[in-house]
């Protein structure tokens, strides 16, 4: 073998391990690119694009901050339940308190109070009476909601009516692929207004089947005491704090999303979550559209900083 | 020396040929009352044993010669009620009678058979055998009756039920009962007899013909059988058929929250949280067990989750479909799930998975827009091989921690599967967003039994077992608003 030989050979060696290597590793890891911040939205996640359609609003320099009085206990949930005409003993579990015996079945969660009732067969069956031709007007299922809640004393001082909203259930035929509707019911939504502000996530939802039925009832409602007053950033800031946070946005990547209102107000944590405080917030109102489906929603900036942002 | 060897073999075959007509003759006369046929398609071994031909019937008679005697004034309801058709029957009593109300003369002294006793077989020896007045009626045997006219027959249950329930079957003909008040496929129902069991036949007392049978091979074992039936069961081999009071579940689930910037997919939050939230949550339900696989649990997160864990013809049956509940938390769409590695594919789409014929019930796909809307869930229509429900969104699914463990925590109370999947999501979705609830469930072609809709947890409330490939489904969606 020629010296010239051994070389192109040792060469060709060389490059064919080289090949092996990259074709492992490249089996071995995946493909690799820099990281976003994580998303909370469990597909494609995060937009592109934040467009400003609203006017910064005239703040206050300094906003209260809340105790959470807490009021889950199990006299709470008995208390609640027998307004709500409960008659069956409540269960207990992990500190959470249930029926689901009579016609009526109640859940009260412990961690913040949150209760649901639901007339079982109705809500979460297929009776031919919840059709949209004996659902009530959205004018009327309102002023049904609403009495409901008085008379049954859960009624709340700033509930205010934000929307009606219908679930639908459908049966989908294999034999000539087509899907029926079965089953459709309204849900009343009332959010709240506490000392002039707004409060996302406190609501009580009303399921109205037909003939006017109330069928369920959601009802999330702390208690909050007045903590301290402390200043707050400007939207101006609350703004730009949430451009380098897109990801707060539901929607998916590549969505413009559109900012048509800026707010101060509080958010609470969900109903599964237990909150020390109420903390002053900017909101953002945002619409989009998502593969032709429209998409809104509110999105928050914390604006006392030295409270944290979360 | 081959010529030779197919001549024996096809004496062999002609003599088999030979006892079986034989034996089929010989069993017993064949009534003009009862059609033998209707079995379809498929080679059979032989027709079920003709019913034994009765000379002395005696219009207005029961079973024991006795006139029909009113029904006795009980002030509890019967927690079972057997229709009885004009004709034959072939029956089964789906639990344990109450003591004093077990025997034959007293379940059956109201039902007018003309006359016609009433008959069971014995497996051992090949035989009918008449019921005698004071034979205990046992869950797991067959019957044949015969009824003059539509009577109901009304049984009430020992509510303390004693003891796990056995019937030890022959080799070729038995005549078997179904157990329990709950429809469920062939192959759960003979899961103890598997793989000795070959068919089973079903009788139509409307049409006073045998059903099409049932194999023991997919899909034919996932068609259901029902309560208060009888069925000819086909053995190869003695078995002995076995339902404990109490059967153990199984559960388990994967994440994916780092995906490496797979087809362009951001990380997300909590899918550890929420797979370990559901694990732990279910760790605490009655009869219900976390699934190890080689010592370790089905709880796999990020790099560890892959593709074929959930595919059909991969190893989803060592994984997803070797749990009767399991959980995913990752990236979705209308058409898959999406995994974080090139390990596999990263997607599993609903051409990939056929899910429930192992093991797999109910799935929650924690993962946006599998569910999007009825006509693009014709998609996943075809998962659906013993599965029955799928629970995810017809929307973007926010993420959130303790929606995992509030799930488990929701089955738990008795709720329906679907509406603790809604209580779940209205109590974990961040406030100020929406994002809408959506379950597919599979529903039988009976009218008159409830559908997979109404499933729960097992034991914490009834589920219904859904044909194994069902055609049709329900669906719903839920707009949730935090």
């Amino acid at each position: 073998m020629t010296i010239m030989n051994r070389i192109v050979y040792q060469i060709s060696a060389g490059i064919c391990v080289l090949v092996v290597i990259a074709l492992g590793l490249s089996y071995i890891n995946p493909l690799i690119t820099e990281n976003s911040q994580p998303s909370l939205v469990l597909g494609p996640g995060g937009p592109t694009e934040i467009i400003l359609n609203a006017e910064f609003p005239a703040h206050p320099a300094k906003m209260m901050v809340y105790t959470v009085v807490p009021q889950n206990t199990r006299e709470d949930a008995k208390k609640i339940a027998k307004s709500l005409g409960i008659t069956e003993e409540l269960k207990e579990m992990d500190n959470s308190y249930f029926t689901n015996e009579g016609k009526w079945t109640f859940y009260y969660g412990s961690v913040s109070g949150a209760f649901s009732y639901h007339w079982f067969e109705r809500e979460s069956g297929r009776d031919p009476i919840d059709m949209p031709e004996y659902l009530p007007k959205e004018e009327d299922a309102v002023i049904i909601a609403e009495q409901f809640l008085k008379s049954k004393g859960i009624w709340e001082e700033g509930a205010e009516y934000r929307r009606t909203i219908c679930q639908h259930g459908y049966t989908l035929w294999g034999a000539n692929n087509t899907k029926q509707l079965v089953h459709q019911t309204m849900d009343v939504y009332f959010g709240r207004v506490f000392n002039g502000y707004n409060v996302a996530g406190d609501r009580i939802v009303v399921s109205i089947g037909g003939n006017g039925d109330v069928i369920g009832l959601f009802k999330v409602w702390r208690t909050y005491s007045p903590d301290k007053e402390y200043a707050i950033i400007s939207p101006e800031e609350a703004y730009q704090k949430l451009i380098e946070d897109s990801s707060k946005f539901p929607v998916s990547k590549d969505v413009p999303v559109s900012i048509t209102r800026v707010y101060p107000g509080y958010a609470t944590l969900t109903p599964s979550e237990s909150m020390d405080f109420l903390k002053p917030v900017y909101s953002f109102d945002y619409e989009a559209v998502q593969e032709g489906t429209p998409v809104t929603g509110t999105v928050f900036i914390p604006a006392v900083p030295e409270l944290g942002e979360a | 020396m081959k010529r030779k060897m197919r001549g024996i073999s096809w004496n062999w075959r002609v003599l088999a040929a030979l006892i079986i007509l034989i034996s089929i003759v010989t069993l017993l006369p064949v009534t003009g009352e009862t059609t033998l046929v209707s079995i379809d398609s498929r080679p059979v071994i032989g027709l079920p044993p003709a019913i034994p031909e009765e000379k002395e019937l005696i219009p207005g008679t029961n079973a024991f010669k006795q006139p029909v005697a009113e029904k006795s004034l009980i002030l509890d309801n019967p927690n079972y009620v057997i229709t009885l058709e004009n004709g034959w029957n072939v029956i089964s009593v789906p639990k344990r009678l109450l003591p004093g109300r077990n025997t034959a003369i007293v379940v059956f002294e109201s039902i007018d058979t003309a006359g016609h006793s009433i008959y069971q077989w014995d497996g051992s020896i090949q035989m009918w055998d008449a019921m005698g007045a004071n034979d205990i009626v046992r869950p797991l045997d067959g019957i044949f009756i015969y009824s003059v006219g539509s009577q109901d027959l009304e049984l009430y249950f020992d509510g303390t039920q004693p003891d796990p329930a056995e019937k030890i079957v022959y080799n070729q003909w038995n005549l078997i009962g179904f157990w329990d008040v709950y429809q469920t496929c062939a192959r759960d129902t003979l899961i103890s007899i598997d793989p000795g069991w070959s068919y089973v036949i079903g009788y139509d007392p409307i049409s006073q013909g045998y059903e099409p049978a049932i194999f023991n091979s997919d899909p034919s074992r996932q068609e259901l059988m029902f309560p208060g039936k009888g069925y000819w069961l086909w053995m190869n081999g003695g078995d002995t058929m076995q339902y404990p009071k109490a059967k153990n579940y199984y559960f388990g689930g994967e994440y994916v929250n780092l995906y490496h910037g797979i087809e362009g997919l951001s990380d997300v939050h909590y899918g550890f949280e929420n797979v370990n939230g559901f694990w732990t949550g279910l760790s605490t339900a009655t009869n219900w067990y976390g699934r190890y696989i080689s010592s370790q649990p089905f709880k796999l997160g990020d790099d560890n989750a892959w593709e074929r864990h959930w595919k059909e013809g991969a190893m989803d049956s060592t994984y997803a479909d070797n749990v009767h509940f399991a959980y995913f938390h990752g990236h979705g769409c209308e058409e898959a799930i999406k995994f974080g590695t090139y390990h596999d594919d990263p997607t599993l789409s609903y051409s990939d998975v056929r899910w429930g014929n192992t093991m797999l019930d109910w799935v929650a796909l924690d993962a946006c827009n599998v569910l999007k809307d009825p006509e693009e869930t014709n998609l996943w229509r075809g998962s659906f091989a013993g599965l029955h429900g799928i629970y995810s969104f017809a929307s973007n699914s926010i993420s959130h921690q303790n929606r995992g463990s509030e799930f488990s925590y929701y089955l738990k109370t008795g709720m329906t599967i679907w509406d603790a999947w809604k209580e779940a999501i209205d109590r974990s979705t961040p406030s100020g967003s929406q994002q809408i609830a959506a379950v597919l469930t599979a529903k039988d072609d009976n009218p008159t039994t409830q559908d997979c809709y109404y499933d729960h947890l097992y034991g914490y409330g009834y589920q219904i077992n859904p044909p194994g490939y069902p055609s049709d489904f329900d669906y719903d969606t839920e707009v949730i608003t935090g």
